[in-house]
């Protein structure tokens, strides 16, 4: 039991200390150019806001009060009332949860396919790269927004389709920028090592490639998410994308068109919120752009 | 003029732009087969459907054949400019597409030049005096340029101006040279604005590049003045990465001048496309697909050819 015990604060140690050492090393690329650091801690709090959406909205998101319609900002409503009479800084508050989840769809897609297909077509070149890069040319002469569009017109309009359309839309960018990345460093020394060794191709593209294309990854998808964040805001506004009565800010856009006229807040709050997100993550991807990519001092950074 | 190496290279071009619009067929034609519902259900979800209009849509898309067939009977229609019938308007759908793609083409056309006016100048200053006070200003504001979506800036626009001080026209498209420019320039400036922070983005970081290249210093060297340096030998170079982004840009473009369009109530492919979309009206949403994508292949071809003009490098197949 004891032994047990002792074992489990060995493990956990070297653990915690690595984690802390992560965090250290995001927290010091990120604070080392102001831009992205404006950038993280926007991110930050819409993080926080979709965790704590419940405590921090002063009212349920679908609660209507019929007799207080289209108020304007007040004491009780800070942002006013939407054509029901629901408080709309409570349903921005939740609304956060959507362009969360559009990122969270968007990097994963990015990631998981996008980086996958990109290693292989630049590791193997030749037919397989040949093969992978000219689907995704394909991909690439339709804007993100029309092919979302059809994929949504055949498969249905709901709040699933159109995330995953977006997501979907992303990859050929990313498979492009790790692709050429890893066609660089599939030539270094250490590549050519790992292969003389005789480690497998997955090994020599997960451990060795990969870990040394992450800069471009990281740059691409901040911004990815950005644009994604755009598009979905975009197809809601439309009502093609996320549906009302849902409280994402589209929606909630889309709706208060009709009452342009009565009272303008029901449709300003919630387009300079989709501003505000957007630009929490093009500055984050700006800013880490010029430290990952350009930054004299990146070495300094990071070690 | 054009050299036997330059029409090889632009003919290289020409067939993968062949190959792209095909592609693009196809995979239109795979959704429709792998969607739920049959494609019949998909092609005539947009109206009421009778048994006579399913009927004639079997017809028209054979889709009594094997799926193979059925593509090849519909890329012939295709070719020949047959985009098909929307049911839910009762109209083919090119005559739908050819009473409404001008105002899109103009609202394309006026927001390239007004991003093209807004930026190369602004990108070249912030490139060659990078760091200072004025670069970090304009870099600020393209970064809040691409932040703000269009629709937002649209009904932003249409809130503060129109119904306020009443200047802009905030629906409709005019009629005549001098009303129709008045109602498009709002919605184009918008979209210029956009597409014109993405181009001072990479204008700025080539003026960069170009700027910190030996032959900079062999042009100061050689006593040129600095304004020759910056714009005839730095900004010439910096522009072809633009020239090649704002040819893949042009897809993006035109589906933005779609939203705007929307947004502003005026009566071009923006609103049929998004009605469409809404209605499920499958035939209208293919047909402006492959289009955007003919023009994607058309303008990219084009862009290819004014490369060869800055940069010989590229038609003789040297690395650019």
């Amino acid at each position: 039991m004891s032994q047990e015990s002792a074992d489990a604060t060995v493990t956990e140690r070297p653990r915690q200390s690595r984690a802390v050492a992560g965090a250290t090393r995001v927290w010091r690329i990120v604070s080392a150019n102001s831009l992205s650091l404006v950038g993280f801690c926007i991110v930050l709090s819409l993080v926080f806001v979709a965790v704590f959406a419940p405590v921090l909205a002063p009212y349920e998101p679908s609660a209507q009060q019929l007799d207080n319609t289209l108020a304007p900002p007040s004491a009780d409503h800070p942002f006013g009332t939407d054509n029901t009479g629901r408080d709309i800084l409570s349903r921005i508050i939740f609304g956060t949860r959507y362009a969360i989840a559009i990122a969270v769809v968007v990097v994963t897609l990015e990631t998981v396919v996008g980086v996958s297909l990109g290693l292989v077509a630049g590791y193997y070149r030749g037919k397989v790269d040949e093969t992978v890069m000219r689907g995704l040319d394909v991909l690439v002469s339709l804007p993100p927004l029309l092919l979302a569009m059809v994929i949504v017109t055949t498969f249905g309009i709901n709040i699933w389709n159109a995330m995953l359309a977006i997501g979907i839309v992303y990859i050929p960018m990313m498979s492009r920028t790790v692709r050429s990345s890893a066609l660089s460093i599939r030539e270094e020394t250490y590549v050519q090592a790992a292969e003389g060794l005789g480690y497998d191709s997955k090994r020599v593209m997960l451990k060795h490639i990969l870990p040394n294309s992450v800069p471009p990854i990281v740059v691409l998808g901040t911004t990815d998410v950005a644009y994604a964040l755009i598009d979905v805001a975009t197809l809601s506004f439309l009502g093609l994308g996320i549906q009302p009565p849902k409280p994402s800010w589209g929606a909630m856009a889309n709706a208060a068109r009709e009452y342009i006229l009565v009272t303008p807040w029901p449709i300003v709050f919630p387009t300079l919120a989709i501003a505000i997100a957007v630009l929490g993550f093009n500055l984050l991807g700006m800013g880490l752009r010029e430290t990952l990519l350009y930054g004299e001092d990146y070495d300094e950074v990071v070690e | 003029m054009v050299s036997g190496r330059t029409l090889g290279y632009l003919l290289k071009r020409l067939g993968a732009g062949v190959f792209i619009v095909w592609a693009v067929t196809f995979l239109v034609f795979v959704l429709l087969q792998i969607a739920p519902g049959s494609p019949a259900d998909i092609l005539l979800s947009g109206g009421v459907v009778t048994e006579e209009m399913r009927r004639t849509v079997v017809e028209q898309y054979n889709l009594n054949e094997p799926w193979y067939v059925q593509y090849l009977l519909w890329l012939r229609d295709v070719v020949t400019g047959d985009l098909g019938y929307s049911f839910a308007q009762q109209r083919p759908v090119a005559t739908l597409i050819a009473d409404r793609w001008a105002i899109t083409a103009q609202i394309v056309t006026l927001s390239m030049v007004l991003a093209t006016l807004m930026s190369i100048p602004t990108g070249i200053v912030a490139g060659y005096k990078h760091g200072s006070s004025l670069d970090r200003l304009l870099t600020v504001v393209a970064i809040v340029g691409v932040s703000v979506p269009v629709f937002v800036s649209g009904v932003l626009a249409i809130l503060a101006f129109s119904f306020h001080i009443n200047v802009i026209p905030s629906s409709g498209a005019g009629s005549g040279v001098i009303g129709r420019l008045t109602h498009l320039f709002v919605p184009s400036l918008l979209l210029g604005g956009m597409i014109g922070a993405l181009m001072f983005r990479m204008m700025r970081s080539g003026m960069r590049d170009v700027l910190e290249k030996d032959y900079m210093e062999t042009c100061v060297a050689m006593g040129l003045p600095t304004r020759k340096v910056v714009v005839k030998h730095a900004a010439i170079n910096a522009l072809a990465p633009v020239l090649t982004v704002s040819g893949l840009w042009i897809g993006f473009l035109i589906v933005y001048a779609m939203v705007v369009e929307y947004v502003f109530g005026m009566g071009g492919l923006g609103r049929l496309i998004i009605h469409a979309v809404q209605a499920q009206d499958a035939p209208v949403v293919l047909a402006g697909t492959i289009i955007t994508a003919v023009v994607f292949v058309i303008s990219n071809i084009v862009v290819d050819f004014l490369y060869t003009k800055i940069d010989p490098r590229v038609a003789i197949g040297g690395q650019p």
